[in-house]
């Protein structure tokens, strides 16, 4: 019997739908108050108390601080993605032709791919003083 | 003992008197009776005048009093409305955070698997569904307040220009007692001025000239009884009130003789 519906969560990131999985959510947090690190990229935003354990907050877009924290499992490490508008939680059909993609609304959000967004943030590396 | 004399003799005589060589005097003394009643109308209005820069000058303190306490009651009005859309703030904030639990809730029915977790969605997605339309709700009253607050701050920047401009009339008004009383004191000096050049005062002219007007009126009506009523019957209809007169002028004429 194959899977037609995937649990997790649907957000909007740069005006385009993107699904997390809910193995890859822990929890949705309102923004908690964010330390800067000195010298760290630009991306990385700081680090973050929530549910009792410090976290690296990783901004996804640009712009939005008002955004919920979504705290995702990464290589077995929890930290914070930022910059995401979560649309909608839940169980979503499986869009076949994609992988692990999903459709929401009769659209389609692929997966975001966290292993991009980390390796992008450790490509492009700008240490600033 | 002196002779009794004639009194309608004496009336006419003074009466032709008047009628030819003092014809200049009495124009003269009519002259200073209007000049006097010209004076008096002066006074009268610089007093008018006065009394009416004086109640503006009572009416824009009154306004001003009136402007403050509109300011104060604006100011009030601010921070209230500044008070509330901090609690609306509030408001809209618990609303996201309870969008954020709706979110979470759905995630762990997500999570429950589609069949078990199919309650904890259906709660999820209503709880969110209100959860928006109570952080739109609160948005909406938000950004209401803050128009009323601007609005509110405007009307208190016209209240500063109202009692800007009642404090520019209150000094206009200030300057238009002072040059009343100016003009009133001048009045007075031109009337001392006057009744030393004439020689008469404002009631002496006001009642010469009265009694110039009753004269002419009983010349006037004199010449229109003439001819038609007998001369005997009008003298004696005049008589009782013409006899005081005559002797008091013809008294005075005596008098002036003698002092001659």
């Amino acid at each position: 019997m194959s899977v037609t519906k995937r649990g997790g969560v649907v957000v909007k990131q740069g005006g385009a739908l993107r699904f997390l999985p809910a193995s890859v959510v822990m929890r949705i947090t309102a923004c908690p108050p964010i330390s800067r690190l000195p010298g760290t990229p630009k991306q990385l935003l700081g680090i973050t108390h929530t549910g009792g354990e410090i976290v690296p907050v990783v901004g996804t877009d640009g712009e939005s601080r008002h955004t919920p924290l979504l705290v995702c499992l990464y290589l077995g490490e929890p930290v914070g993605l930022l910059g995401c508008d979560v649309v909608s939680t839940g169980s979503f059909e499986v869009d076949l032709a994609t992988e692990g993609g999903v459709m929401f609304a009769g659209a389609l959000a692929r997966t975001l791919d966290l292993t991009a967004v980390f390796a992008s943030l450790q490509t492009n590396v700008r240490w600033e003083g | 003992m002196a002779e009794p004399r004639e009194p309608k003799n004496r009336f006419f005589r003074l009466w032709r008197r008047g009628e030819g060589a003092s014809k200049g005097a009495a124009r003269s003394i009519t002259e200073e009776g209007a000049l006097w009643a010209s004076h008096a109308r002066a006074q009268e209005s610089t007093t008018q005048a006065s009394d009416a820069a004086e109640r503006a000058v009572a009416s824009t303190a009154k306004q001003r009093a009136t402007l403050d306490a509109g300011t104060d009651e604006a100011r009030a009005l601010l921070a209230r409305t500044e008070e509330l859309q901090r609690q609306v703030g509030r408001l809209a904030e618990a609303f996201d955070r309870l969008n954020v639990v709706a979110l979470n809730a759905g995630l762990e029915g997500a999570r429950l698997g589609e069949v078990s977790g199919k309650p904890l969605s259906l709660v999820s997605d209503v709880v969110r569904s209100h959860g928006e339309r109570g952080a739109e709700a609160s948005r909406e009253v938000a950004r209401t307040l803050a128009e009323c607050s601007r609005e509110v701050g405007a009307l208190g920047t016209r209240f500063d220009d109202a009692r800007g401009h009642g404090a520019d009339v209150t000094q206009n008004a200030s300057v238009a007692a002072a040059a009343a009383g100016e003009a009133a004191r001048a009045l007075g000096d031109l009337g001392e001025r006057l009744r030393r050049a004439t020689g008469s005062d404002p009631e002496t002219a006001q009642a010469i000239a009265q009694a110039t007007e009753h004269a002419r009126a009983l010349v006037s009506a004199l010449g229109t009884l003439s001819g038609r009523v007998p001369r005997t019957l009008l003298t004696n209809a005049l008589r009782p009130m013409l006899e005081p007169l005559v002797r008091s002028l013809f008294d005075d004429d005596v008098d002036n003789k003698d002092k001659e």
